[in-house]
This record gives structure tokens, C-alpha cells and sequence, in this order.
């Protein structure tokens, strides 16, 4: 029996699904204006959508201050990371693809 | 709860969809289309052509003017297709693939001058042939296979060549004695690139857009 609640409604919705998809398919730290290039999201849309996922400590974003430009990068935390291998295993129960 | 009108099957589906989606885009990386391989396959066999019976930077300037007028093809093409798809040109997948392939491009290229300028084309031939084949092998993670199979293609025909020019195994000394510098680069970058472009604008053709 597929216990539907365990879906993680924070990642549940696209944009942030999106975003715990991108942070998880690279160890490498993504800086805001990649994501958002690769999103195609506006920058409002994608702050609301990173700063729900920081709040449910699933990733971090560190401000950097070099000589450039100054620029956040995220990276997904060990709990965003079991958070998110965890909705793919309910995905997949839901599909019948694990039994 | 499900979306409006959607199972919770079909909502899965969709969400798995888009995975996919962001995975492909994010990870997939084509630095070499088909037809700048073909291009540059056709290149390559001119230019072995031309530098036949040259030597020292007369030999060496045929292959850096065909390198030049490639690389300016395969900028226009991977700006084209990002112009197409409204993507921005300098992404993360083309900085990262550029941070992958330089190195190896930069020493493959410098020790293959070094060997020029001693007039010893087989040398150089091997060093970039062996080194273009790590760059390629050096971006494998987010590569489509057919790239990682270019690769390994050069990378075995390099160390095969440099073996076979350094008399280190003596089969293959027979083998070398009519290849030249131009006829070993001849193979190898017009060869390998006219096979490899060949099947990729002949096969199905997959998303594979630089990220």
C-alpha cells in the first residue's frame, strides 16, 4: 500500500522540484544566475521558490564577496538530498516501478 | 490531493517528466555536433592534403588554420541552436565543458608545438591526437556516449601512434613506416570526426542541446 502523504509537498511543485533537481545533479555549488538561466524563472519567482527550500533546511546558499560581482550559490543539503531520493522512491511506487 | 483533472498515476508521470527534463538539459552536453564533425572531418582531410611534404611551421600552419576556421564553425553553430531555443550563450554547460577540455587542449597543443619546432610531425600528431581524445573523455560525466566513444577512439589510436613512431613495439613500427605526420592526423581527425558526424546527422536525433 503506497502511503501517498509521504510526498513531499515542498518539493511537490515544479519550480522547486525543478531547482532540487538541478542542485542534485551536480556536487557543485549553482550560483542564483544559473539557476535562473536554466529555469527560465523571474528572479522573484525563483527567490520565493529557493528561500521555501531553505527553510525546510533542504538547501543553503552562501553569499559570495569577491572582487566581481557579488553572487549566492546553492548547494543541496544531506536532508534536501534524502528528502529528495525519498520523493523519487514514492514517484516510482506510485508508477510501479519498485516494488 | 492531485492536480485538477489528473490521477495520482498521471501527476507522478508528469513529475518524473520533468526530471527528466531538467536532468537532460542540465547534464547532457553535445560540444561537437555532427555537423561540425563533418566539417571538421573535411577540414582535417584538406589539410592533410595540403601540408603533405611540408614541414617545421608550414606543416604545423595548415592544421592550425583548419583548427581555427572549425572552432569558429562549432562557436556559430552552438550559438545558433542556444539563439533558436532562446538560451543564453555562455551557460553553465559550456563553462564547465570548457573548464573540462582545457586542460588537456592546452597541454596536447604546447607539446605538440615543441615537437614541431624540432620538425618531428609524427610527434606532434600522436601528442594531439592522444590529447584531443582526453579533452573529449575529460567532459565523459555529461557527455552523450557517441562523444565518449570519439574519445576513447583517439585516445587508443594516439598511444597506439606514439608507440608505433617510438619503435616500442615493433609490429606496429611496420605499420607506421608510410604514416606521416599528415596521414596519422589525416585518419584520426578526418576519419573519426567524418564517421562520427556521419552517424550522428544519419540517427535519430535526441535533445541534446547544450545546457
Amino acid at each position: 500500500m503506497i502511503d501517498f502523504s509521504l510526498l513531499d509537498r515542498t518539493i511537490h511543485e515544479k519550480g522547486r522540484l525543478s531547482i532540487m533537481t538541478l542542485l542534485a545533479s551536480r556536487a557543485e555549488p549553482w550560483p542564483f544566475q544559473d539557476l535562473k538561466g536554466q529555469l527560465e524563472m523571474s528572479d522573484g519567482n525563483l527567490i520565493t521558490h529557493l528561500r521555501t527550500l531553505e527553510k525546510a533546511e533542504f538547501i543553503t546558499g552562501e553569499k559570495l564577496t569577491g572582487d566581481g560581482r557579488p553572487q549566492t550559490l546553492y548547494v543541496l543539503t544531506a536532508v534536501g538530498r534524502e528528502a529528495f531520493v525519498a520523493y523519487l522512491g514514492v514517484l516510482e511506487q506510485i508508477l510501479g516501478l519498485r516494488k | 490531493m492531485t492536480k485538477q483533472g489528473m490521477t495520482t498515476q498521471e501527476e507522478a508521470a508528469e513529475q518524473l517528466r520533468v526530471i527528466r527534463a531538467v536532468m537532460e538539459r542540465a547534464t547532457i552536453f553535445r560540444a561537437l555536433s555532427g555537423e561540425t564533425a563533418l566539417i571538421g572531418g573535411a577540414a582535417a582531410l584538406a589539410a592533410a592534403w595540403l601540408s603533405e611534404g611540408k614541414h617545421l611551421w608550414a606543416w604545423a600552419a595548415w592544421w592550425l588554420g583548419g583548427l581555427v576556421i572549425v572552432l569558429a564553425f562549432n562557436v556559430f553553430q552552438i550559438f545558433r541552436i542556444k539563439l533558436a531555443h532562446k538560451r543564453p550563450f555562455w551557460s553553465h554547460g559550456l563553462r564547465v565543458a570548457l573548464r573540462g577540455v582545457m586542460p588537456s587542449l592546452i597541454a596536447g597543443g604546447f607539446l605538440g608545438l615543441i615537437f614541431v619546432r624540432v620538425d618531428q610531425d609524427r610527434a606532434a600528431a600522436c601528442m594531439w591526437i592522444l590529447h584531443y581524445g582526453l579533452a573529449l573523455l575529460a567532459i565523459r560525466e555529461f557527455a552523450p556516449k557517441s562523444m565518449v566513444w570519439l574519445g576513447w577512439a583517439f585516445v587508443v589510436f594516439g598511444v597506439a601512434s606514439l608507440a608505433g613512431i617510438t619503435s616500442v613495439v615493433d609490429n606496429l613500427e611496420i605499420w607506421m613506416k608510410d604514416l606521416n605526420g599528415s596521414r596519422l592526423m589525416a585518419i584520426a581527425f578526418g576519419g573519426f570526426h567524418l564517421i562520427y558526424g556521419g552517424l550522428i546527422v544519419t540517427t535519430a536525433r535526441r535533445e541534446e542541446m547544450p545546457g
